[in-house]
């Protein structure tokens, strides 16, 4: 099956008709960029590691659903690779507003996905979900781009579309909400912290080169869960 | 000693940094600033703690004991987040 990925066009092999049913709407026609397969072994490799994560966060006896596992798979496979092509992955809630992104992130259980639920809220069809928990970023002539992505997180919330990124905003929890921009050098330890990371050294030394020309506003984001974030995030990022 | 594979020197305007694959263990940054930058870029080669030395040397005007004190601690740290292969 071939899907094409912010921009990128990526050969699927041996794949379950399950993960065929999800991808189908990043399905494309075209010459591959390039190829990746599930391996014999790389299922149970995965349910290793998932295993390991969640032990460390004290939690056991968890079964992972197997399409859980080969998505994370040929996620973390692909993700290795669009560095090579001018896409990185990140972990992030990516939502447009009038046709410009905002992609907020931070650790997961901080309430990235309940922040931009808040702006659909507030704003209506004038939002558009992106992705919700692993959008790609591509930069082209320094424009930064977020995509979409068949990884939707466990909302299960997102579109193969893409808009220009108006900014990248660091959220955290906060009794009142406030917004500030931040300079890039403060927001580089942040960025690289939500950004894939290939093991292959190539690919992130291309991932850094990505990082390097992308031209964005960045900002930090105190909130809480209220309608009132959302006002004070738009307002200050618009 | 050498830099390990799992990690690159990435070279920015804000910068030399050393930064972590997916493969490493630590998932940090390190930015290397004045000496410690020194220090990594000359890491890519295979070196020795003497090696360093004769090279920051001829980098920095600077007291010998105070060169070897600022290698001792960048690769201290190096170290303990598994960076350097001995």
């Amino acid at each position: 099956m071939l899907v094409r990925i912010s921009h990128i066009n990526v050969e699927l092999e041996n794949i379950s008709p399950s993960v065929i049913e999800l991808m189908k709407p990043f399905a494309a026609e075209g010459t591959p960029d390039f190829s990746v397969s599930i391996q014999p072994g790389d299922i149970e490799s995965e349910r290793e590691w998932y295993a390991d994560m969640l032990e460390k966060k004290g939690i056991k006896n968890v079964i992972v659903p197997e399409l859980h596992l080969e998505m994370s798979v040929l996620r973390r496979k692909v993700r290795s690779r669009t560095p090579l092509f001018g896409a990185l992955g990140i972990h992030g809630s990516a939502i447009a507003v009038d046709g410009m992104a905002y992609v907020f992130t931070a650790n997961s259980g901080t309430g990235k996905s309940t922040h931009t639920r808040l702006w659909r809220e507030m704003l209506g069809e004038h939002a558009v979900m992106v992705n919700d928990d692993k959008p790609m970023l591509r930069v082209d002539d320094g424009i930064t781009t977020v995509y979409g992505s068949p990884w939707t997180g466990k909302h299960k919330i997102g579109s193969n579309t893409q808009a220009p990124v108006r900014a990248i905003c660091f959220l955290e929890r906060s009794m009142d909400n406030w917004i500030r921009e931040i300079p890039r050098h403060e927001a580089f330890p942040d960025l690289f912290h939500a950004i894939f990371r290939p093991a292959d050294p190539v690919a992130l030394a291309r991932t850094m080169e990505l990082l390097e020309k992308m031209d964005v506003r960045y900002y930090r984001l105190g909130c809480n869960m209220e309608p009132e974030a959302a006002r004070v995030a738009y307002e200050g990022m618009r | 000693m050498k830099l390990k594979k799992t990690f690159i020197i990435h070279e920015s305007a804000e910068g030399t940094m050393l930064v972590p694959t997916g493969g490493a263990s630590f998932s940090g940054l390190v930015r290397g600033n004045g000496t410690l930058g020194t220090i990594l870029k000359l890491l890519k080669e295979e070196t020795t703690e003497e090696g360093l030395l004769e090279a920051m040397k001829k980098e920095y005007d600077a007291a010998e004991d105070v060169l070897r004190r600022d290698i001792g601690r960048a690769l201290s740290e190096l170290r303990k987040i598994g960076a350097i292969d001995e």
